[in-house]
């Protein structure tokens, strides 16, 4: 695994952790929010493969989309849902997002990090 | 307000106001509406800070004077906001009332208060995608579905060229947060990569839409354009 990726999974890995914590203190906002930043940081290791470091989290989606969505659809779906659920639980819109929805979310991200490692181990 | 140069995120300053998200938003919303505080929106966060409006500089000096006699002093983002009624809140509540009208309504029409803030030419590129994705989402929801709005950037018309297509669904209710999200994904991931860009939704119940009036909520009613 490339050094980078192998950062951003790490730290993928942490933000992860952050979110089961908040999960635990009944705080979803900060819950998905972290769900997200672990997401999009996975989704960077992927690109990181091909040269790709995009930064804003628009920009990883389309990113990701592009080189990975056709062939890893659920992948892509779940990424754009949890941006988008960290969207309408933040501080823009604020909106009231029930705790076991953000669980869902979570768990997601825990499966893609897995298949993140076994494919950026099978690129060795 | 004591500190002009702090800038603050919401829950910040909830935190910091003992009080609740929602109440802290409203009366942020209020003091922004009345020019005391200004709002910075930076990626997904909106951070306030206090102005320096000749109007904020005296509600700080009565913050910071100590010979005014405590009844008189505002002392929490309530007490300050409910000081500007009736006027400005008053004037809040009136521009409210406008800003529902794009629920239902059919498309093209907006919100008359909005058009009055920005010349008004929603991206030709958010229009159509917005247009596709609710044209995607009538018969996935049937009579649940109240109204389809194109807002941020691409419906105030001043889009980046890698702006999210931003949608603001309203439904009837929602129970599960998520299973509006798993409904709708695989049609937001076709439509991202059939246009290149990420389309984004949200989903808002008729309720919230209509009597929520925090602060983004409230500009994003100013903002959108019905598809």
């Amino acid at each position: 695994m490339r050094e980078r990726a192998a950062q951003l999974v790490d730290g993928a890995e942490r933000a992860i952790g952050s979110a089961h914590r908040e999960l635990e203190a009944g705080d979803a906002e900060a819950a998905s929010e972290r769900a997200c930043v672990a997401m999009l940081r996975l989704a960077k290791a992927c690109l990181d493969v091909d040269g790709l470091a995009p930064g804003p989290t628009q920009a990883v989606c389309t990113e990701y989309g592009r080189r990975f969505g056709r062939m890893y659809s659920a992948y892509h779906c779940w990424l754009l849902d949890a941006a988008d659920l960290c969207k309408a639980s933040g501080g823009d819109l604020n909106l009231a997002i029930d705790i076991d929805s953000v669980a869902t979310v979570v768990e997601r991200t825990e499966i893609f990090r897995d298949a993140v490692i076994r494919f950026l181990e099978r690129q060795v | 307000m004591a500190e002009p140069d702090l800038r603050l995120h919401l829950r910040e300053i909830q935190r910091r106001a003992t009080t609740s998200p929602g109440t802290a938003s409203r009366e942020l919303a209020r003091l922004v509406a009345a020019g005391l505080v200004e709002r910075e929106a930076e990626g997904h966060q909106v951070y306030f800070r206090a102005t320096s409006s000749p109007f904020a500089t005296i509600v700080r000096t009565l913050i910071a004077d100590p010979s005014v006699p405590q009844a008189g002093r505002p002392t929490s983002l309530t007490s300050v906001s409910e000081r500007l009624a009736p006027t400005n809140s008053l004037r809040l509540l009136r521009s409210d009332r406008v800003a529902f009208e794009p629920v239902g309504l059919p498309r093209t029409i907006q919100a008359r208060g909005a058009a009055q803030r920005w010349p008004r030419h929603p991206d030709p590129m958010g229009l159509k995608v917005a247009t596709r994705l609710s044209e995607a989402l009538r018969p996935l929801y049937a009579g649940r579905l109240v109204g389809t709005y194109l807002y941020g950037s691409r419906a105030r018309g001043e889009p980046k060229p890698d702006a999210d297509v931003e949608v603001l669904v309203v439904l009837d209710t929602i129970g599960r947060y998520g299973d509006e999200l798993e409904r709708t994904s695989a049609t937001c991931a076709s439509l991202s990569l059939e246009f290149g860009l990420v389309v984004s939704r949200v989903f808002v119940s008729e309720s919230t839409w209509k009597n929520k009036t925090d602060g983004h909520l409230l500009a994003v009613r100013s903002e959108v354009v019905a598809v």
